[in-house]
């Protein structure tokens, strides 16, 4: 009886959930389920897809330089710790940008090499996702936003870098480290303690 | 402007906020910040110990930028206020003001724009002794247009300290900055989350009137609800509703949070808090089951020692107590009447017992007293008693023709009388006999019917033993003109169950019915009266028989339009009309032939409350059902019904809301947790074309 209701229950479900998401045009990502697919290109012209890191841990970054709750974790060097921290552990660290040209945060793709060169930063790539095509997959809607694919591309974790949303420096050391957490726990093989964390930062300059 | 320029700009900015002159003045200096002027003021320039009194944090962005509320939104952050107090000195929280939502494409943000001003109220302790009051304010914003800019100043004011005066400058600033403010209200207010929908159940008829159209409902708490898509609000008379969407980032189940209800006309601040099941229902829960562990010798003996308390109840004493008399003046028959009597009694108990197995088997959700759950029963018993008090009252003579029975006669006479004790009785021992007959409910039909006959047995006792012993009756005063008097003084307590029952019945039909009710009572005293009339006066008998048959003829018919008045009533409360309470069997039997829709609820589900609200108990859904001829069955799951929590296993749930559609031949549907009327009329409109 019940294998039998729960299709009518996924189908009435998926319908209402349709109409509401109708207005949003978001397909939210849920942990626990397979990582939403992407297909961009990075500062080289190369392009990097979730099927081609099958068997790799993967860690998606949004960023805009120019937020200062981005400055916040790379004025620190917290965030460039955290991309070395995760390279020794052959982790792929894909930076995303989906602000739009002419929006804060865009750039070309030699400034944003300049950028990871000028701030010592250590991404496997930075991926432009001038149209926010990827972004809105991923329902990013902040910078910094975190998110980490366990290697069979299950999404472990999507949220903000630590547990206190302010742009003040100092609190970088005081705040618990959700998503260095999360990423730890994922690399040992185990479900992260919270999954979903709040997202703080500045709004993601999507082009509409 | 680069990086580097801006973040000089801040640190001079930061700088010359923190080293601002202050004088004793009831404003700080303004603090300009890239995008933001900042100041705090003070609504006295002196205060005095004891005191409590307001101060503004007075944020002026750029045109076109905002602050945040203390829910930011999707991104943002809420403006923060660390305060430097002197000791003594304490503050409350920042009460926001009426929030605005900006939406930049998918996302959204509540926040200020224009002069911002967050009030907080200070309080001095009345040990304060120093001259001045030094206040400072630290403030961390973020102010955005597209983008952001985080700030920060550090405002000081100092106050003097004496007999307070108000900062006349002032006066304009603080009547903006409170009409500014939502009002507050203390309307109750309760949330649950079910299938990634967070439902509000306002419980206020003001709160139902916001709703013309134009309101929004700000949530108060972050990673809550998605913030851009509006959700939907609906309202009942007495309810306002606010369903949203559950926030893809949801962690944790805040316990409170205030919510901001605007429309065009008012804005309405309140708090909300998580719908839990209260301890109170879950212990009450385990009653019905603990009684299962007492073995059946105790629950007998309980039983007939109920049975023997219920003689002393005001609502029976009256009555027995003149058959106990009358059985001490007639002691030659005094066995065989008690014998009688007692049977009378047992016979009436079990078969009172019998119906209610027999009914339970059918489904309906019944306990002891379920025929005081019907009205035109409650009325007839009110009835009864008027007739039994003003008997005893003197007004009219039963007995009279009693005296004159035969033998047989007199069998029947006891006979009945035990079953007159038993149904006047039943008033009382619905409030007092509950657990017990709990217990005989919920046992297999022979011993629940053992048990009511141990109560039967237990009631009929004390005729026994005058019956077969007669040295009890020594005990008994003698009869004389006393009886009279006490016969009548024992009106009394029969008058007040009457004023009992009425109170019964007026909660069941309201008060159109009961003034009908007391018509047709005096109608029916009067109809007593002339009876008694007629037996003093043998000469006009006829015509006093023939004006009492009269008035009761009136009194029936006043009765008939004061039930018939109770069901107008309540079908103009649909909510108590439309369903029919769950039980396994009941849906077994009607799901063999026709279509039943099951719903699974509980009274501190608020998801389930607005399912009903919005989706059930509609006009559309209640014409849908009756078209189709849908039976609608609910089950309460408020004291967690075992039976209940078996059936939602089967479906693999362990929580309401449950919604089942079964349709005669078909396997039953699961419909979604969140329900509109259109989603149940598609489930129905699905059977229906898959027959």
């Amino acid at each position: 009886m019940n294998f039998k209701t729960k299709p009518f229950v996924r189908k009435a479900f998926l319908g209402l959930a349709g109409a509401l998401l109708a207005t949003t045009a978001f397909a939210n990502p849920e942990v626990g389920q397979p990582a939403p697919g992407f297909n961009v290109i990075d500062t080289q012209g190369e392009t990097h897809t979730l099927e081609q890191y099958q068997g790799s841990v993967v860690v998606l970054e949004w960023t805009n330089h120019d937020c200062p709750f981005v400055v916040k974790h790379y004025a620190t060097e917290n965030m460039q710790s955290l991309q070395r921290e995760m390279n020794e552990q052959d982790v792929v660290w894909l930076t995303v940008i989906s602000s739009a040209p002419g929006t804060q945060g865009h750039v070309s793709p030699e400034q944003a090499d300049e950028l990871t060169s000028n701030r010592n930063a250590a991404p496997a790539a930075v991926l432009l996702d001038e149209d926010g095509t990827m972004g809105r997959a991923y329902a990013a809607r902040v910078t910094p936003h975190m998110y980490v694919i366990d290697a069979d591309g299950i999404l472990q974790y999507a949220g903000g870098i630590d547990s206190i949303p302010t742009a003040n420096h100092d609190d970088v050391a005081r705040a618990e480290p959700y998503f260095a957490n999360a990423a730890r726990a994922v690399l040992a093989g185990e479900t992260p303690e919270r999954q979903v964390t709040r997202p703080y930062g500045c709004t993601v300059k999507y082009a509409d | 402007m680069t990086v580097f320029q801006n973040t000089i700009r801040y640190f001079v900015a930061i700088i010359l906020a923190t080293f601002v002159m202050t004088a004793n003045a009831s404003e700080s200096e303004i603090v300009e910040q890239p995008h933001l002027r900042a100041q705090l003021i003070a609504e006295y320039s002196q205060v005095e110990a004891g005191q409590t009194f307001d101060v503004a944090v007075k944020l002026v962005p750029d045109a076109g930028w905002h602050t945040y509320w203390i829910n930011p939104g999707d991104s943002g952050l809420a403006t923060v206020i660390n305060w430097q107090l002197p000791e003594g000195v304490s503050v409350g929280s920042i009460q926001w003001p009426i929030a605005e939502k900006y939406n930049i494409g998918h996302l959204s943000n509540y926040g200020f724009e224009g002069d911002t001003y967050l009030l907080s109220t200070i309080s001095i302790s009345d040990s304060y002794a120093a001259a001045t009051l030094p206040i400072t304010a630290e403030v961390d914003w973020l102010v955005c247009e597209e983008y952001c800019i985080p700030g920060s100043a550090t405002l000081s004011i100092e106050l003097d300290v004496g007999s307070p005066q108000r900062a006349a400058s002032h006066i304009d600033v603080f009547s903006t900055a409170r009409n500014n403010l939502p009002e507050t209200a203390d309307w109750q207010a309760y949330f649950d989350i079910q299938d990634r929908q967070v439902t509000i159940i306002v419980n206020n008829e003001q709160a139902a009137s916001l709703d013309n159209g134009s309101l929004y409902a700000f949530i108060g708490a972050t990673e809550l609800v998605e913030h851009q898509p509006p959700g939907s609000i609906q309202s009942t008379e007495s309810e306002l509703i606010i369903r949203r969407d559950l926030n893809t980032y949801f962690h944790d189940y805040p316990e409170h949070f205030p919510l901001l209800l605007v429309n065009d006309k008012r804005a309405v601040q309140l708090e909300v808090h998580v719908a839990e099941q209260s301890a109170a229902s879950v212990n009450a829960g385990s009653i019905t089951s603990e009684p299962s562990s007492l073995n059946l010798t105790t629950v007998l003996l309980f039983a007939l020692a109920g049975g023997f308390i219920l003689n002393l109840m005001p609502c029976v004493f009256p009555v027995l107590s003149l058959k106990a008399l009358h059985l001490a003046d007639h002691r030659d028959h005094a066995r065989r009447d008690a014998l009688w009597y007692t049977a009378g009694v047992i016979m009436t108990f079990v078969l009172i017992a019998a119906v209610l197995i027999a009914l339970r088997a059918t489904g309906a959700a019944l306990g002891w007293g379920f025929q005081l759950q019907n009205p035109i029963l409650i009325g007839l018993l009110a009835l009864l008693f008027v007739a039994i008090a003003l008997n005893l009252s003197g007004v009219f003579q039963i007995g009279t023709s009693l005296m004159r029975l035969g033998q047989g006669q007199q069998q029947q006479s006891s006979f009945a009388t035990g079953v007159l004790a038993v149904v006047i009785a039943s008033p009382c021992t619905a409030p007092f006999m509950g657990i017990a007959l709990g217990f005989a409910i919920i046992q297999p039909a022979p011993i629940a019917l053992t048990i009511f006959a141990a109560l039967g047995l237990g009631m009929a006792l004390p005729f026994l033993l005058l019956g077969f012993f007669p040295l009890v009756a020594r005990w008994l005063p003698k009869p004389g003109a006393w009886m009279n008097t006490f016969k009548e003084w024992m009106a009394i307590p029969m008058y007040l169950t009457t004023v009992w029952l009425l109170w019964v019945f007026g909660r069941q039909a309201g008060i159109d019915s009961l003034a009908l009710l007391l018509v047709a009572l005096i109608l029916f005293a009067t109809a007593l009266w002339t009876w008694g009339k007629g037996q003093l006066q043998p000469s006009s008998k006829g015509r006093q028989m023939a004006l009492s048959w009269l008035f009761i003829a009136v009194t029936a018919f006043i009765f008939t339009i004061a039930i018939q008045n109770q069901q107008v009533g309540e079908r103009s409360a649909p909510t108590s009309q439309q369903w029919q309470a769950w039980t396994p069997e009941l849906q077994r039997e009607l799901q063999e032939t026709q279509p039943v829709f099951v719903n699974m609820t509980a009274d501190w589900c608020i998801t389930c409350l607005a399912n009903e609200r919005v989706a059930l108990e509609t006009e559309a859904t209640r014409a849908l059902f009756a078209e189709h001829e849908i039976r609608y069955l609910k089950g309460d799951w408020t004291l967690q019904d075992p039976r209940i929590t078996e059936y939602l296993a089967n479906y693999q749930r362990n929580g309401v809301p449950l919604y089942v559609l079964y349709w005669p031949g078909q396997e039953p549907k699961v419909l979604p947790q969140i329900l509109t009327n259109s989603i149940v009329r598609e489930a129905v409109e699905q059977a229906k074309q898959s027959i």
